[in-house]
């Protein structure tokens, strides 16, 4: 089930390595250990976005496949 | 050891110098992270993280979401994207237009040429005597097949700021598409996208202390342009071309460090500037709306030097370090009279003999006495020498 009450950004259709630039962004305004609930395609998107974030010191708190994207839950790394 | 010449700028509404803030934040992406963009390699991921969030600094900058701006070469080319990107939506009807009769270049020869190819009709709004059109006339020229209105916010030449309030509530009330040249106003007053029902904008850098080369365009989610060239996909397909990343950033740089202080100076520079310049030579007069007012611009003073041929002005300054032009940059090289100023009513002979000055955040008092007095000798000089110019000095 979705937390309504994190950040969600929409990351479908944005190309990398733009989504994972976005993300970075959007984290980085977060509080440490704050979440951000990101919604990215399905394929490349989703490894490169993981892997990007997750090479920055953020963590995975939950990760599902929906139909045709999707949902990772971030947490800000502790810096 | 020889003295520094001392010169004056005021050719700002062409272009501006950049900011050094601007430059200092340009330059690690031209000597480091100078990866492409689109790249996937550690470095390529630092030019896209520049990239991204400048695209949000400009977003920001115009109240709109970051996934609805994309970047461009520049203003002409925002403005091109804008317009034949919208227009080819189209294919197969004659879409009809509505735009006014002071739009910068970039804006009317293409839909000159499109109408001329009888691919749109086209509608030109006049404006009064301030250059301002009226909205009741939008209302009134729009037909059942108007798809797009493309308004020029802050007119490059006099200086003219329409209202874009009420334009948007009749363009969005009618589902017509509602394009903004910004070009000349962005950063000068603030523009908010939503507030102001605009579907989309088109800004550029180096009239605002950024550098030449870059600009954007914000367009509403939900509106559809198609590319006007095709290549690797870039900017979600709709302007292909690799990411220019120091640009990019010096642009967002460029909106950052631009103050609300700066535009208060301005307006305070341009009313002494105009009233020194009424003492010494009371026969000029100012085109465009009045200084100070909501409807000008803080940098732009237009002034017809009855008399005088302007470029005669211009070439007697410019051997003086005064750096002044005629009107828009874009065809001051043109002999004839400026269509926006013979728009405003001005006769030929009028247009020729105006002179445009442009004021930026650095312009000082010490700049605009030393313009006075430079133009007060060229005036001197120049008048007994024109009897023959179609312009009587009065």
């Amino acid at each position: 089930m979705t937390d309504l009450s994190i950040p969600t950004l929409d990351l479908r259709g944005i190309p990398c390595p733009s989504n994972s630039s976005r993300a970075l962004i959007e984290l980085s305004l977060l509080d440490s250990g704050s979440e951000i609930l990101l919604l990215i395609d399905d394929g490349r998107a989703i490894e490169h976005v993981q892997d990007s974030l997750e090479e920055e010191g953020h963590s995975v708190s939950r990760k599902q496949k929906l139909e045709t994207y999707w949902q990772l839950q971030m947490k800000r790394g502790d810096f | 050891m020889t003295q520094k010449k001392y010169s004056c700028y005021l050719d700002n509404c062409s272009t501006t110098a950049p900011d050094p803030r601007v430059l200092e934040s340009m330059q690690p992406y031209q000597e480091n992270f100078y990866a492409n963009a689109s790249s996937l390699t550690r470095l390529g991921r630092q030019s896209s993280l520049a990239v991204e969030r400048s695209r949000k600094i400009v977003a920001q900058s115009l109240g709109a979401e970051t996934d609805e701006i994309y970047f461009t070469s520049g203003g002409t080319e925002s403005n091109n994207l804008a317009i034949q990107g919208y227009l080819k939506n189209f294919k197969g009807e004659i879409p009809h237009v509505i735009s006014t009769v002071i739009e910068h270049a970039s804006v009317r020869h293409q839909l000159r040429e499109l109408a001329n190819e009888n691919e749109i009709e086209l509608t030109l709004l006049s404006v009064n005597q301030q250059g301002l059109i009226n909205p009741e006339e939008l209302l009134k020229n729009l037909r059942p097949n108007t798809k797009l209105t493309s308004i020029i916010h802050g007119n490059n030449e006099v200086g003219s700021l329409q209202d874009l309030r009420p334009l948007g509530e009749i363009c969005r009330a009618h589902q017509v598409l509602f394009h903004v040249d910004a070009c000349q106003s962005f950063t000068r007053g603030k523009l908010n996208v939503r507030e102001l029902n605009i579907d989309l904008i088109s800004i550029n850098g180096h009239k605002i202390h950024g550098p030449k080369g870059i600009g954007a365009i914000y367009k509403r989610k939900g509106v559809t342009l198609r590319p006007l060239f095709h290549g690797g996909g870039q900017e979600m397909g709709l302007r292909s071309g690799t990411y220019a990343t120091e640009l990019i950033v010096g642009l967002a740089k460029a909106i950052e460090v631009s103050g609300a202080q700066d535009l208060a100076q301005m307006t305070q520079l341009q009313k002494y500037f105009f009233d020194q310049l009424q003492k010494k030579i009371p026969s000029v007069r100012l085109n465009g709306p009045a200084i100070g007012s909501a409807q000008r611009l803080c940098h732009n003073l237009n002034i017809i030097f009855p008399g005088i041929n302007g470029r005669d002005l211009l070439q007697w300054v410019s051997d003086h370090q005064l750096f002044l032009s005629t009107g828009s940059a874009c065809s001051s090289g043109s002999l004839s009279p400026s269509p926006v100023l013979t728009a405003l009513g001005l006769s030929a002979g009028e247009a020729l003999s105006s002179v445009r000055f442009g004021l930026s955040k650095w312009t000082k008092r010490e700049d605009l006495d030393y313009a006075l007095e430079k133009l007060i000798l060229a005036y001197k000089e120049l008048v007994p020498k024109n009897d023959g110019f179609i312009y009587p000095h009065p």
